[in-house]
């Protein structure tokens, strides 16, 4: 009897659920179910209003509003929309810009400073009707050489505010052209096209240069007449030029650690390129890889723990990573049995697992990306059109600078992954094997606070 | 070797005798019957001959030096050939083999001379990879001939990857002609043949 | 069930006192877990049905020298056709879509499994082609087919017609415009809010949250902030409800 009672309630409760199940089905009001690839929709309109200058400084104000402007678009983040005349001055409004359908308003002002000017950058939030972020920056004077590279820094911060991530505009492509008179000269270029230069000119072929991780070094291949090949680092800023490893032999290819501290590249031993790994401080040369065939182009995973590289062994060309200590190399190019392939020149991204290479497609070569994380899932081809290779990623992971031939000219021609809008770069059909460098300033360096 | 001089000289020289080629004319002494004259006569005589035989040694040397220069111009478009390979390959092919045969021979011929083997590639595909193939066709060369007694130190090795084509067109027959290896004497005289 | 367990009659006589408080006292509870379990589900969830929404975005952006976009403003935009899914124009860069972040989701079209190593193992390089849709399963809560094609949202549920997508689309703008989040790519979250007559939000909650409370807070806040600001607008005129409930998902591309 005492058992049963004690079973009541849970009857009772048993009872009051079904009860509850039965009240769901009564008339309800129905919904809709919605939502949204929140990735996709991170494109958001900005437009940047002509920057105010004090006295005597409007046409800096000029020069530096148009970089911010071309930074921005060139970030690929926004879609930059004009500004109307009626919203070019005055107080932000908001509600105006709204109706528009703009998210972003940038606005700057410039003033004097004793050595330079003074750029004060503010980033409107229209949608939510305020201020989201502004900031100083000290800026060189206009003709000064790091005036250019000090207004990237900036725009690269702004992009930072919206996204979370910097812009890569403060940054440079290394290249080298090849004269018609046998030379070839080791050349850079800003990451918007703008002030090319010449690095150094030599009499016999340079190859592959590449930068160091703090962006100070290029370390490339130059051929003797002798037919050897040595290993050379350029100090950027002081222009000298010395050997780096004391082993004859030909070198290809070098790579730097993300560290800095070593160099991986191929070494030709008269039967095969192997790959090796130079310490800079040891001065020790350990063997990364060896065996028949060509082993070359090795690149560092972010992490150092990885190589990725190119090598001919099975008979043809293919990319594949390995770890740096030592192991299994793991295929990641695209073979499929039977078929010709040809894949080289291969490139880690700095900021994701994500290798860049290219390879044939029809006949032509283009940019393909694979993921290393994942060897043997789909590889993304790029390019389409002409003919593409030699790909090298920005410091934001995101956009690639790659030698193409395209409608417009042969030269260098940078595209963003992510939406595969492609812009040349350097118009010039002598220039060869591009290197794009790492962030090499950055805004923290120029920021005035209490201005 | 010298006997492979003389012998042709003389058979020259004996066809030259027989044939007339360009002959001085004869001066014939004149017929005249003084003593004083016979003296006069035979050293005149004598001058004639010598000069005529100056006159055929000269040509002979100047014959001889033409078949010299025309053995060592053959020797060296012998040498300067270029070889040609197959998209991506290294290997020599047949009609290669004939061509650095040849080689072998002339450079057997002339010890002193060393030689750099340029190897080349066409303009497609990666930019560092042809500099490996290229440096992969030129070593292919060198061992193929040191495959014949030659010694491997009298050759450099070098590579131009794509850079130096002979066919700056971007077609089929072009490529095929920049897949190549080029070969410079950079020491020693080619003189011979064999 | 009451009846057949009900019997009350006893062949052991009387309970004693302690028994029947006792007995009285889990009744009571009984009785009180239950108004109170009815209590906090007053207002369940409604039962979603899905409608069809058959929302085409505008076609994505050449390349070259940047266009001024035609502004958004957040009205009614004609209603779409309808019509297959739209395929990519043969293009110069074929790679038009806003692809998301290349790290750490690259987009992965059709993933085969890893293969043992050291095999090469075939891979099929992607032709820059539009995914295949999701050929819609029947039942009530099909997976939309989310592409990622244009600037926009490319969204197809199957179901019932439901006839102002305008409407719907313009609610994915809006929160789009509000949403701001810079942190890890790889969050989803499911919030659900209900659209006043006059366009105004209320009853917002997380229904299924990403795992990050600063992820679900900037997902709340987008919908919150369009809400006050009326960004929705007015529900449609024909629409008879007096309300308008909205289960919203916030996922990233694959």
């Amino acid at each position: 009897m005492i058992r049963r009672i004690f079973l009541l309630p849970f009857v009772v409760l048993a009872f009051a659920s079904s009860l509850e199940a039965q009240q769901d089905t009564t008339r309800l009001p129905t919904g809709v179910r919605l939502g949204m690839i929140y990735q996709t929709l991170q494109r958001p309109v900005l437009a940047v209003r002509p920057f105010t200058a004090e006295d005597g400084l409007e046409w800096a104000a000029e020069e530096v509003g148009a970089i911010v402007r071309r930074d921005l678009d060139y970030s690929d983040r926004f879609e930059i929309f004009e500004t109307p005349p009626q919203l070019a001055t005055g107080p932000v409004d908001y509600d105006a810009w709204n109706g528009l359908g703009v998210v972003y308003v940038v606005t700057g002002a410039v003033e004097a400073l004793e050595d330079g000017i003074l750029l004060r950058l503010t980033l409107h939030d229209v949608v939510y009707g305020n201020v989201r972020q502004q900031q100083a920056f000290a800026i060189p004077p206009t003709d000064s050489p790091a005036f250019r590279m000090a207004v990237h820094a900036a725009s690269d911060e702004v992009v930072r505010w919206v996204t979370g991530q910097p812009g890569m505009a403060a940054s440079r492509i290394v290249f080298r052209r090849q004269n018609a008179d046998g030379s070839t000269d080791l050349m850079v270029v800003d990451s918007d096209g703008e002030n090319v230069r010449r690095l150094t000119r030599s009499e016999e072929l340079i190859y592959s240069p590449t930068w160091s991780p703090d962006g100070r070094r290029i370390a490339y291949t130059a051929q003797h007449p002798d037919g050897t090949w040595d290993l050379l680092e350029l100090e950027v800023e002081s222009g000298q030029v010395r050997k780096l490893t004391a082993r004859p032999g030909t070198t290809l290819t070098p790579a730097y650690s993300p560290d800095g501290r070593r160099i991986a590249f191929g070494l030709w031993t008269g039967r095969s390129t192997d790959l090796y790994e130079y310490d800079l401080e040891t001065r020790r040369l350990r063997v990364l890889r060896e065996g028949p065939g060509e082993d070359m182009s090795p690149s560092y995973s972010p992490d150092g723990r990885q190589i990725a590289f190119m090598s001919d062994r099975i008979g043809q060309p293919h990319i594949y990573v390995m770890p740096t200590d030592g192991g299994e190399a793991t295929l990641i190019s695209p073979y499929t049995y039977g078929e010709p392939g040809y894949y080289t020149s291969p490139e880690w991204s700095p900021e994701s697992s994500l290798v860049a290479f290219h390879g044939r497609s029809r006949g032509q070569f283009q940019i393909m990306v694979a993921d290393a994380a994942r060897p043997g899932s789909t590889v993304q081809q790029l390019t389409s059109g002409g003919v593409s290779q030699d790909p090298s990623w920005a410091p934001d992971g995101r956009h690639l600078v790659f030698v193409g031939v395209r409608e417009g000219g042969a030269g260098l021609y940078v595209i963003d992954a992510a939406s595969g809008r492609t812009r040349p770069l350097v118009l010039d059909s002598r220039v060869r094997l591009p290197d794009w460098s790492p962030a090499l300033l950055r805004a923290s360096a120029l920021m005035v606070s209490g201005r | 070797m010298q006997k492979r001089i003389i012998l042709p000289m003389l058979v020259g020289a004996v066809f030259l005798g027989a044939c007339g080629g360009k002959q001085a004319p004869q001066v014939e002494p004149p017929v005249a019957a003084t003593p004083g004259d016979d003296e006069e006569a035979r050293r005149r005589a004598e001058e004639e001959r010598r000069r005529r035989e100056e006159e055929e040694r000269r040509r002979r040397e100047e014959e001889e030096r033409r078949r010299a220069e025309a053995e060592a111009a053959r020797a060296r478009e012998i040498l300067a050939e270029m070889v040609f390979f197959d998209f991506d390959r290294y290997d020599i092919r047949m009609d290669a083999e004939a061509t650095l045969r040849a080689k072998t021979g002339v450079l057997r011929a002339n010890p002193d001379v060393r030689v750099r083997i340029e190897g080349h590639a066409d303009e497609r595909g990666s930019d560092e990879y042809n500099l490996a193939l290229g440096m992969r066709r030129a070593n292919a060369v060198r061992d193929f001939l040191v495959g014949f007694g030659l010694d491997a130190s009298r050759f450099d090795v070098v590579s131009r990857g794509e850079e130096q084509p002979l066919d700056p067109r971007s077609n089929e027959e072009a490529w095929a002609r920049n897949r190549r290896a080029e070969f410079h004497v950079i020491s020693g005289q080619v003189l011979r043949v064999q | 069930m009451f009846g057949s367990d009900g019997r009350r009659s006893s062949s052991r006589g009387r309970p004693g006192a302690t028994a029947l408080v006792l007995s009285l006292a889990l009744h009571v509870a009984a009785l009180a877990t239950l108004w109170m379990t009815g209590l906090a589900r007053r207002d369940p969830l409604p039962e979603f049905r899905v409608y069809r929404v058959n929302i085409v975005s505008p076609p994505p952006r050449e390349a070259g020298p940047p266009v001024a976009v035609a502004p958004t403003v957040p009205q009614v935009v004609p209603p779409p056709r309808e019509e297959p899914p739209p395929q990519p124009e043969p293009q110069p860069e074929p790679r038009r879509e806003p692809r998301p972040e290349p790290a750490p989701e690259p987009v992965v079209r059709e993933e085969r499994p890893a293969e043992p190593k050291p095999e090469p193992k075939p891979a099929v390089v992607e032709e820059p082609k539009p995914a295949e849709p999701a050929s819609p399963p029947r039942g009530a809560r099909p997976e939309p087919d989310a592409r990622t094609a244009g600037d926009g949202v490319d969204i197809r549920i199957e179901g019932e017609e439901f006839p102002f997508p305008d409407y719907l689309r313009n609610i994915q703008l809006q929160i789009a415009r509000y949403f701001r989040w810079t942190g890890s790519t790889a969050l989803e979250a499911e919030i659900y809010f209900v659209i006043r007559k006059d366009g105004t939000v209320e009853d917002i909650r997380v229904v299924r949250g990403s795992g990050d409370v600063s992820f679900n807070l900037n997902a709340v806040a987008a919908i919150e902030q369009a809400g006050r600001r009326q960004a929705f607008g007015p529900l449609p005129d024909g629409y008879a409800g007096s309300s308008l409930p909205v289960l919203f998902y916030f996922r990233p591309a694959r």
